[in-house]
């Protein structure tokens, strides 16, 4: 075969296979353009490692009294002093994490699934939704944290019961939430042109709706998560929610709340933990909320 | 625009109803047997016969509820199982605190929050911004009885510029009263200026960009008229609407307020019903809270039509 004249230019011959377009990294990206996930992120990750390896973090028994300890100050042997039982407060509020974790988590998880199962009934099948929507509507006038009392005190204090009844108080926002995506999905040409095609309604939902809806879900868990902390130490601290055996940050601020004006520091460890698990939360919450609405994140 | 008040005033008929039906049916639906667990764990199975009489857990849930839903209506709550005392007599002696409380924190909060808001949204992405929206970050998350003990440890213990703890009536005159109230209000209204400041800054970022915004700019007309006559007037139904449904935060952070604070109001009778399981009195103050709610925000709904003649339904 002739080589081609000079004259004309010549592409260089494609190579047998193209390289894959570059997946790697989205996730990186994600977490360098969005530093306030990535901050509470790993927050929430320490938190969760120092809950998980509480009993070798140096810590002792957190129920262990000993009287003739009692309202230490802080030291290297108790490093946030002790309580008017002799207890080590650092003891107490590393085991305390547990429950501040397994609230929030438990909530968001429950809240959010019960939530999507009422939205996504409310926005499919018509005669339910007014029956539904009345009785949400009903639930959100009454404000969560009266809701969660009301239930807390006709149970037994347990960590169970805390978790069910800020789920209740929870309920109603995610359905409304989940309802008004739904009802927008439904507008969209694609899920006309999929009832159109005889898709059956089952599908429409996994296929269309259910993906659609994940991101605000996610966003609106992780403020579910951040609030269901705060009113777990709520309940906790005015005595309605987890049983005093066990330590958590509300029943330690509430332990240390007779003498706070002479031992502020039993009042104050326990309240930076909350707020900094509380904030981390928020963090991520918000950042998501930039990353996975780009309408939103544009204007901010 | 009758009709629609007439609407919006009897569609609250619904929400209270399932309001009332939710909290009573509590009592049935609860797991185990409530009057048990009500009577608490030394009870004998004469007390605990006692409380279902007194609860009416012995007779059919509609006739009960029935009975209970027309002397509602009739302001009677029923009566304290602790105290043997009517619910409304309990109420009305600690009401005068708590409403205090909640009115100076609204008040405060929104002349604070707003603006807050409007600032950030006209210095939108610049430092200031930055600082107030992180601002708003943290009042989302300090709880507000750790935000309520570190302004008494500040204030009260080491300035000693206001008192730790206590309520003085209004009676007693206007300046021990709001000496007693500038702590708790701070501490309540945390979470509530960085909720209307957030709103405040998004709504009036939405408008800013509108058309007659720059119409008054071209026209030379003063950066605060714009913002405050233009924009924020333009701004004001999301901004209402959250101040509104932000009434929720109030009324639950002032249970807790209050307990921080040593407040003898609404919420120290809820703890205390709690402590000691006095049921119907939490029926009472859930009601009487829910109710609370639901007609302030029927309240926003009518101011809709004040702040835009538009919305018409």
């Amino acid at each position: 075969m002739n080589p081609p004249p000079d004259s004309i230019a010549v592409a260089a011959p494609l190579p047998d296979i193209l390289p894959p377009v570059r997946q790697r990294g989205r996730f990186v990206t994600m977490l360098t353009r969005h530093p306030t996930v990535t901050a509470g992120s790993i927050i929430l990750l320490l938190l969760a490692i120092m809950a998980i390896v509480a009993p070798v973090l140096f810590t002792v028994d957190p129920t262990a009294l000993s009287p003739a300890r009692r309202l230490r100050p802080p030291s290297a042997e108790y490093w946030f002093g002790t309580d008017m039982l002799g207890r080590d407060v650092y003891s107490r509020i590393v085991y305390g994490a547990r429950v501040s974790l397994i609230v929030g988590i438990s909530v968001a998880l429950f809240a959010s699934f019960t939530g999507l199962v009422i939205g996504l009934v409310s926005g499919f099948v018509r005669w339910a939704d007014g029956i539904i929507m009345r009785i949400m509507d009903g639930l959100m006038s009454i404000p969560p944290i009266l809701l969660a009392i009301a239930l807390m005190a006709l149970t037994k204090a347990s960590v169970g019961n805390v978790i069910l009844a800020i789920t209740i108080a929870e309920i109603p926002r995610v359905s409304r939430l989940v309802r008004s995506v739904v009802l927008s999905l439904r507008e969209q040409a694609y899920v006309d042109a999929a009832v159109a095609s005889g898709t059956r309604t089952p599908m429409i939902i996994w296929r269309h709706i259910l993906p659609n809806t994940l991101a605000p879900m996610t966003v609106q868990a992780t403020y579910i998560c951040a609030s269901a902390m705060i009113i777990e130490a709520i309940l906790s601290f005015i005595g309605a929610g987890t049983p005093p055996t066990i330590p958590s940050w509300g029943n330690i601020m509430a332990e240390g709340r007779a003498l706070w004006q002479v031992k502020p520091t039993i009042v104050f460890f326990p309240a930076a933990f909350l707020s900094l698990t509380v904030l981390a939360v928020n963090l991520v919450g918000d950042g998501l909320r930039d990353a996975l609405d780009p309408r939103f994140a544009k204007r901010f | 625009m009758l009709a629609y008040v007439v609407r919006r005033i009897v569609a609250t008929v619904p929400v209270m109803a399932v309001v009332a039906l939710f909290v009573f049916s509590l009592l049935y639906i609860a797991p185990g047997d409530p009057a048990a667990v009500i009577a608490g764990d030394q009870a004998t199975p004469q007390d605990i016969e006692r409380i279902r009489q007194t609860l009416g857990l012995d007779r059919p849930f509609l006739v009960r509820f029935g009975e209970w839903v027309w002397n509602l209506l009739h302001a009677d709550f029923g009566t304290s199982i602790f105290t043997g005392l009517p619910v409304t007599q309990l109420i009305s002696q600690r009401i005068e605190p708590t409403l205090s409380l909640m009115a100076v924190t609204l008040v405060f909060a929104v002349v604070v929050a707003v603006p807050i808001g409007v600032l950030a949204a006209w210095k939108a992405g610049t430092l200031i911004d930055r600082a107030f929206m992180a601002f708003a970050v943290f009042g989302f998350s300090v709880p507000v009885f750790v935000v309520g003990y570190i302004l008494a440890y500040v204030f009260a213990l080491q300035l000693e510029w206001l008192p730790v703890q206590g309520y003085t009536p209004l009676s007693d005159g206007i300046r021990p009263w709001l000496a007693n109230l500038i702590l708790p209000a701070g501490a309540l209204g945390c979470v509530y200026i960085a909720l209307i400041a957030r709103i405040t800054r998004t709504a009036m970022l939405e408008v800013l960009h509108q058309d007659y915004i720059k119409t008054a700019r071209a026209k030379g007309m003063s950066e605060g008229k714009i913002l405050f006559l233009h924009a924020l007037k333009n701004a004001a139904v999301p901004i209402v609407t959250v101040i509104g449904i932000g009434v929720a935060l109030l009324i639950g952070g002032a249970v807790v307020t209050e307990s921080v604070f040593a407040i003898p109001g609404l919420g120290r009778l809820t703890i205390d019903a709690i402590l000691r399981r006095d049921y119907p009195v939490i029926q009472g103050l859930v009601i009487l809270f829910s109710f609370v709610y639901v007609l302030i925000n029927l309240l926003v709904d009518l101011a809709y039509i004040v702040l835009d003649p538009r919305i018409r339904y």
